[in-house]
């Protein structure tokens, strides 16, 4: 599966170019709770699958604590609080498969900053995950 | 509180979304800097909300749409 990078402005300022972003497109399921198709960021520095607690709550959790803890170390050393469930499945739209994932999900009162990542957890499902920088695409090869 | 959903959503996507465009919105999305947007396959906003849970409740059609989170203006971003 190849995707291109989705641009967004980089500023209100439309003169400045857009910056290409490698989003995907998912939904995410837990029994038959499911959420609409949103867009999610291919990020192979991240060690796992990160959502923001709202996306859980869509799926009928209504306590991210009910789940594993793990401390995260973020780019800027800030420690966060993960709660990791593993009855959750990702299938990419236009792919039938469902993947059995584990997600971390962060509470913050900010959510705004949270961009949904699929880190490497999420990358084993694939024999290879390919990013094309200078071509602003991205592959998935199974 | 908005809650979870039934399959209805992801039985009724279509492939069509992946061809959605954010540079492509008339207007830009640049005031949407920091929300979740809901876009339709022909790139027009039809929700927008500070969170997941929000946007979906403000959504005025579901077929053919799907949300992005728009990164704010003038930060790079480092997850």
């Amino acid at each position: 599966m190849k995707f291109d990078y989705k641009k967004f402005p980089r500023s209100a300022d439309t003169r400045k170019p857009f910056i290409g972003m490698p989003l995907i497109p998912i939904a995410i399921y837990r029994g038959k709770e499911s959420t609409m198709p949103f867009f999610a960021m291919l990020d192979s520095g991240a060690d796992s699958v990160l959502m923001h607690s709202d996306l859980a709550l869509a799926l009928g959790i209504m306590d991210i604590k009910t789940g594993t803890l793990d401390k995260t170390l973020g780019i800027g050393n800030q420690v966060v609080d993960v709660y990791y469930h593993d009855d959750i499945e990702i299938q990419i739209v236009g792919d039938n498969r469902k993947l059995q994932t584990k997600v971390g999900f962060i509470e913050s009162a900010n959510p705004r900053q949270i961009i949904p990542l699929l880190g490497r957890t999420f990358f084993k499902h694939f024999k290879a995950v390919i990013f094309e920088e200078n071509l602003e695409r991205m592959e998935l090869k199974s | 509180m908005l809650q979870g959903h039934t399959e209805w959503y992801t039985d009724h996507m279509s492939d069509d979304i992946t061809t959605i465009d954010p540079s492509k919105v008339s207007g830009g999305l640049h005031k949407y800097a920091g929300q979740w947007v809901a876009l339709s396959v022909d790139h027009k906003v039809v929700g927008n909300g500070r969170t997941y849970q929000e946007v979906v409740r403000n959504i005025k059609r579901k077929e053919g749409v799907a949300l992005f989170p728009i990164p704010e203006a003038d930060i790079a971003l480092a997850p």
